[in-house]
């Protein structure tokens, strides 16, 4: 009597468990086995030649390393930076070449491998570290990487523990991530052609799907990782393939990387702070590859809307033409056609086309101001108008703009204009 | 022949006029006032702050030594101000030092309005500008930032127009630690010991005398300072 529901059990739960050990072999196999979780913690020292070095250093500033591994104010690359995720918050790690705080232990191959792979010494990382865009990095790279790094000063910063939220703070959460959503690549990209080589630079130490690219289930990146454009940290990044460039000219966007602000158009929200700290320092060549591989991209498939869509009612425009004509035509122009070398046009701005109107309430509210490059040395500057306007007439001016290009977007409320916020 | 030639001399003639008159003159100001139509919301289209409001201060004619490192701490975040931080994060030195550098040329002006204050706390405010508080160690206002409280070239910056709150949410700043300059850091050491009771005072004291203020800063050199202050070009220290 007393055995038998021990047998019944045993008799349901086997064929369960099976079937979770299959499921999981399934999925180490797709990992390429165990070889991703061994981490090869001896092996080779980086050559430290001046070549390699410089060119380590180039990749680096390409890739923000510093943007995210550096504190505000705090020591380059000494990690540290908080990533406020929406399971939790994620410390950015010491890359300085300490051998016990930062990675000044760390031989090619492991660097190599945490590159590629997201495991190191310290584990399963958070997928906060694009490591599915840079597994396209090749061997010379990554170990240039890895000399670059050798040279900038150490710094004992310790690294700072993860404060997850469920499910992310379950023992093996980020294992379980892994398993489920990465797959390692197998192939290396060829990099002789502009177009393989703005492919290089784009999906690895560009590492632009990290914000120009939605998330599927838990933060995953999307297989192929289109760059259809996304809201991540608090902007919308703007899609990024053929139709979705055409504001540019020919060569206008590679000048708008390197920090031109071609037609007076520069870099706002975290694109400023990326073509400040690192795409300004972009070749020629390479910015030029960049234009030539993101025009190549195909657009999404146009979206189905329904028929019948909400509009912005008469009052709310008459309200948004007031706004306008007293506090953006002196700039922008009466139809937004903007001021030739000072002001930009309106027409075919992002921020007006996209559904997502965060971008342009950010402006009206906050302003802007294009990075400070050596080819545009004394930008003109968005005056912010959260002193000046309510969220009402922020509101109504957004569902004007919006209204003469967007026509299927949904008109944006003064409460929504409210919750807005933040200067990140 | 002589038909001929007149044009060409008129022309050449024009094209010299043009190109000694355009190395002679001095660059509009209207074109730093366009490229800064930020600046304006909150300080003025010609740096005399905002009429109405309590808390932005003027920026025309003070010393680009004060204006360019509190620009540089802004970008820098040594000082904290959202709005401030964010415009000038990406800006560099060059540019910063243009930007003070405009400021500090146009005329003290500030639109700042008087406030009414008790007679007996305009009474402690006075005693604290004109001979400070010596059981506590803080200096008189006036040794450093001038008898008339224009400031001194070229880093002290003027009192006078500036916003009660300005001035109290700076001394609280630097009390508690979130304004800083370089070390010495006089104005922390003098936030630190007045008594924080006072900084109301001094606040709408200021206030209360520096609507109509228009004096430009006081010549580098004219008088020495009492204490070192880390962020001044020189540090003049009186024996």
């Amino acid at each position: 009597m007393t055995r038998r529901p021990w047998i019944l059990m045993a008799a349901l739960m086997t064929p369960v468990l099976l079937a979770l050990l299959s499921g999981l072999l399934v999925l180490l196999a797709r990992q390429g086995g165990l070889e991703p979780f061994r981490v090869p913690t001896d092996g080779t020292l980086p050559s430290l030649s001046q070549d390699a070095i410089e060119r380590g250093r180039y990749l680096a500033t390409l890739g923000n390393c510093a943007g995210c591994h550096t504190t505000y104010g705090g020591a380059e690359l000494a990690g540290g930076y908080a990533f406020r995720t929406d399971y939790g918050v994620v410390y950015s790690t010491n890359l300085t070449p300490d051998p016990d705080h930062g990675i000044g232990a760390w031989s090619v191959e492991e660097f190599r491998h945490t590159m590629r792979h997201g495991v190191s010494r310290n584990g399963v990382l958070s997928p906060v570290f694009p490591y599915a865009s840079f597994r396209h990095l090749t061997d010379p790279d990554l170990d240039a990487l890895l000399a670059y790094l050798r040279t900038v000063p150490a710094s004992n910063a310790p690294r700072v523990a993860s404060e997850l939220s469920f499910p992310a703070n379950l023992p093996g959460s980020m294992l379980a991530w892994r398993m489920l959503y990465f797959r390692p690549l197998s192939v290396q990209p060829a990099v002789d052609v502009t177009l393989a080589r703005g492919a290089y630079l784009v999906n690895g130490i560009g590492h632009c799907a990290t914000c120009h690219a939605a998330r599927g289930s838990f933060a995953s990146q999307i297989e192929g990782h289109p760059l259809w454009g996304a809201r991540n940290a608090g902007w919308f990044a703007p899609g990024l393939h053929g139709p979705g460039l055409e504001r540019f000219d020919e060569g206008d966007l590679a000048r708008y990387l390197k920090g031109e602000a071609p037609g007076s158009v520069g870099g706002y929200g975290l694109m400023a702070d990326v073509i400040a700290r690192n795409l300004r320092h972009l070749t020629d060549n390479d910015a030029r590859a960049i234009e030539a591989w993101l025009r190549a991209l195909p657009a999404p498939p146009p979206r189905t809307r329904p028929g019948l869509r909400v509009q912005a009612s008469a009052e709310v425009l008459a309200l948004g033409g007031k706004v306008y004509a007293q506090h953006c035509a002196d700039c922008h122009g009466e139809s937004g056609e903007g001021i030739e070398h000072k002001y930009p046009s309106l027409h075919g701005s992002s921020a007006i086309t996209q559904d997502d109107p965060i971008n342009l309430v950010k402006l009206i509210r906050f302003g802007a101001v294009a990075p400070t490059t050596p080819a545009n040395p004394e930008p003109y500057t968005m005056p912010p108008f959260a002193q000046d306007l309510s969220a009402e007439e922020i509101a109504a001016v957004v569902n004007l703009l919006r209204s003469q290009t967007n026509t299927g977007a949904l008109p944006v409320s003064a409460s929504q204009v409210g919750d807005i916020g933040g200067m990140e | 022949m002589p038909v001929c030639i007149m044009p060409v001399m008129t022309h050449t003639l024009i094209l010299l006029l043009a190109l000694v008159s355009g190395v002679v003159r001095a660059e509009p100001a209207s074109d730093m006032a366009e490229r800064l139509a930020a600046c304006a919301a909150c300080h003025g289209e010609q740096g005399e702050g905002r009429a109405g409001n309590e808390y932005y201060p003027h920026l025309a004619g003070k010393p680009s030594g004060y204006l360019l490192p509190q620009l540089k701490a802004f970008r820098d975040a040594r000082r904290h101000y959202a709005q401030m931080n964010w415009l000038m994060r990406n800006m560099d030195d060059t540019y910063l030092a243009r930007i003070a550098g405009y400021y500090a040329s146009l005329p003290p002006q500030s639109s700042a309005q008087p406030v009414a204050m008790m007679a007996a706390d305009a009474a402690r405010a006075r005693e604290l500008v004109e001979r400070g508080d010596p059981a506590r160690g803080v200096p008189a206002c006036a040794t450093c930032h001038g008898e008339d409280l224009s400031g001194l070239e070229p880093g002290v910056p003027a009192l006078l127009g500036l916003p009660p709150d300005y001035v109290i949410a700076q001394l609280g700043a630097w009390r508690i630690g979130t304004r800083s300059a370089t070390t010495p850091d006089c104005m922390a050491d003098i936030a630190k010991a007045l008594d924080p009771g006072d900084f109301r005072r001094l606040g709408e004291w200021l206030a209360s005398k520096g609507a109509t203020h228009s004096l430009p800063p006081a010549v580098a050199g004219s008088y020495a300072l009492p204490v070192a202050c880390g962020d001044l070009p020189t540090r003049e220290v009186q024996p």
